[in-house]
């Protein structure tokens, strides 16, 4: 049978700081035991549906990891090559990392704190060395083979697509293409990102100034909204002769 | 000279171990004492302070759940683990699935012996009238490896295991220890007496003698042409190594009837 789906995404399940309800960006919280029974509960998904992968792409920390063993294990492909990144790790929250989320709207306020959790492009405050988790993260071994300049102190929504984009791009794309069957197992942030480029749109308009501006590029381009490219200035051309 | 750190481990207790079947190439997983030797194995590894940087396993399910739960108690769940065949347990043939205990009732303990421990000599091969033939070839696994399924083995000595692991222990594995990465190899009995023979150039008749323990990290310190600086280390407790490697040597005896 000729695979229909040949991409599966999961997000790794509770983790033991969700349940003490801290910002966990990049620490290495292991899964709480909802959180890995979450994960048995969609390995049995998987082996029901019978669904069967060729390669599979995780992130470096081991909530990620972790259900994607647990699938692994309950759809018996263990044996599948499994490539982990840090690409897929979870948003990086900074100097929140930590902090208990009602504690930290407390402090900053729930606008403030609104703000850094939802909006686009502003990061948090960065992680300094400082900070009670820098030696645990940004010194952690997994990390020393990051080129200077990639290790991040902090993420907004923006930056954690951008360093995760490349990664699907360069390496999961090409398998899927290539006919492979995958399965991620990431971070709710690192998988917002690939959906949102997935489900992209292709934004299909003319040439008029008010459309070209350069703002409006810029605009686009942050929000990486594939636009169709257009014949100089002619709107009577049907948008499906330019494919 | 730069001393590269090696070690080897033989995965634990599967289910067939207990029943003492020689399991082979049909995919077992651990049993629960098998999962708690790779436990402790990982605690143990953890508190002499080892650091991996690279963990390769064979494609049978019970060596990469083994390399799991040892990365697993040392919190390295992210370094890289690659897989192949070549690493696998020793094809035991016609003889896969059969009790030890048994065989060596019906054949003579010297018989099992040497089918169990000679160098070169092959037991019968399996075909497609043994009923472990299609769970075996027609996993998707054999697929995917670097020879075609067709060329795959139907039965192996210890020489056949060495012959088909060593052009990955050269291609693969070695340049990466070159480079300084610290590699655990998590595999099974044989793959792991085969590759230690060919690393301290034991010879064919010393190795039927080498019986490594389950579970037992065995620690190799080689130098920058990765030949051994010194004898291999097996890991951990004194009283605990000599329990593990008789548990070993005792599964080829007959087991006295009860009355």
């Amino acid at each position: 049978m000729a695979a229909a789906h040949r991409l599966v995404i999961v997000r790794h399940g509770e983790s033991s700081w969700n349940q003490e309800n801290r910002f966990c960006g990049w620490f290495d919280a292991d899964l709480s035991e909802k959180g890995t029974e979450e994960a048995k509960r969609g390995a049995k998904a998987l082996k029901d549906a019978g669904y069967q992968f060729d390669v599979c792409y995780t992130s470096v920390l081991k909530r990620a990891i972790r259900t994607l063993w647990a699938i692994l294990e309950g759809t018996d492909q263990m044996w599948l090559p499994v490539i982990r990144t840090w690409r897929l790790n979870e948003r990086h929250y900074g100097g929140l990392t930590g902090l208990n989320k009602a504690e930290t709207a407390a402090k900053h306020g729930e606008e403030q704190v609104k703000i850094w959790r939802r909006s686009f492009d502003i990061p948090p405050p960065p992680m300094d060395k400082e900070h009670p988790y820098y030696q645990n993260i940004s010194m952690e071994r997994r990390y020393a083979g990051l080129k200077p300049g990639e290790l991040p102190t902090c993420e907004s929504l923006k930056d954690t697509i951008a360093r995760a984009l490349p990664f699907w791009n360069e390496e999961i794309a090409p398998q899927i293409k290539a006919g492979k069957r995958v399965l991620i197992a990431a971070h709710g942030n690192s998988l917002r990102g690939i959906v949102k480029h997935l489900e992209g749109l292709v934004f299909q308009q003319d040439n008029a100034p008010c459309h070209t501006a350069r703002s409006i590029k810029v605009w686009m381009e942050d929000h990486q909204i594939k636009t169709l490219s257009w014949p100089a200035q002619s709107p009577d051309l049907n948008p499906i002769e330019n494919l | 000279m730069a001393k590269c750190k090696l070690v080897l481990l033989r995965h634990g207790e599967g289910a067939w171990n207990k029943e003492n079947r020689f399991c082979s190439w049909v995919d077992q997983k651990l049993s629960c004492a098998g999962v708690k030797e790779a436990q402790d194995c990982g605690k143990l590894l953890k508190e002499l302070g080892y650091e991996f940087d690279l963990v390769f396993t064979s494609i049978l399910s019970r060596s990469i759940q083994t390399a799991w739960l040892v990365l697993g108690a040392m919190g390295q769940e992210w370094v890289p683990v690659e897989k192949s065949w070549r690493l696998n347990e020793r094809h035991y043939g016609a003889l896969i699935g059969l009790n030890r205990a048994e065989m060596a009732l019906n054949h003579g303990e010297e018989q099992v012996k040497i089918w169990r421990r000679s160098y070169g000599v092959m037991p019968p091969p399996i075909d497609q009238s043994h009923p472990y033939f299609l769970e075996i070839y027609n996993d998707r696994r054999y697929e995917t490896c670097d020879l075609p399924k067709d060329k795959l083995p139907r039965t192996e000595s210890l020489k056949e295991v060495l012959d088909r692991l060593l052009p990955y222990w050269e291609e693969v594995i070695a340049p990466e220890i070159k480079k300084g990465k610290r590699v655990l190899i998590s595999a099974h009995g044989n793959s792991t007496r085969a590759l230690l023979k060919h690393l301290e150039g034991i010879s064919d008749e010393e190795i039927s003698s080498l019986t490594l323990p389950t579970g037992v990290p065995v620690a190799l310190e080689l130098d920058e042409n990765l030949r051994p600086t010194k004898p291999h280390k097996l890991l951990g407790d004194e009283e605990a190594i000599q329990a593990a490697i008789k548990r070993v040597e005792d599964q080829g005896k007959v087991l006295v009837p009860a009355k």
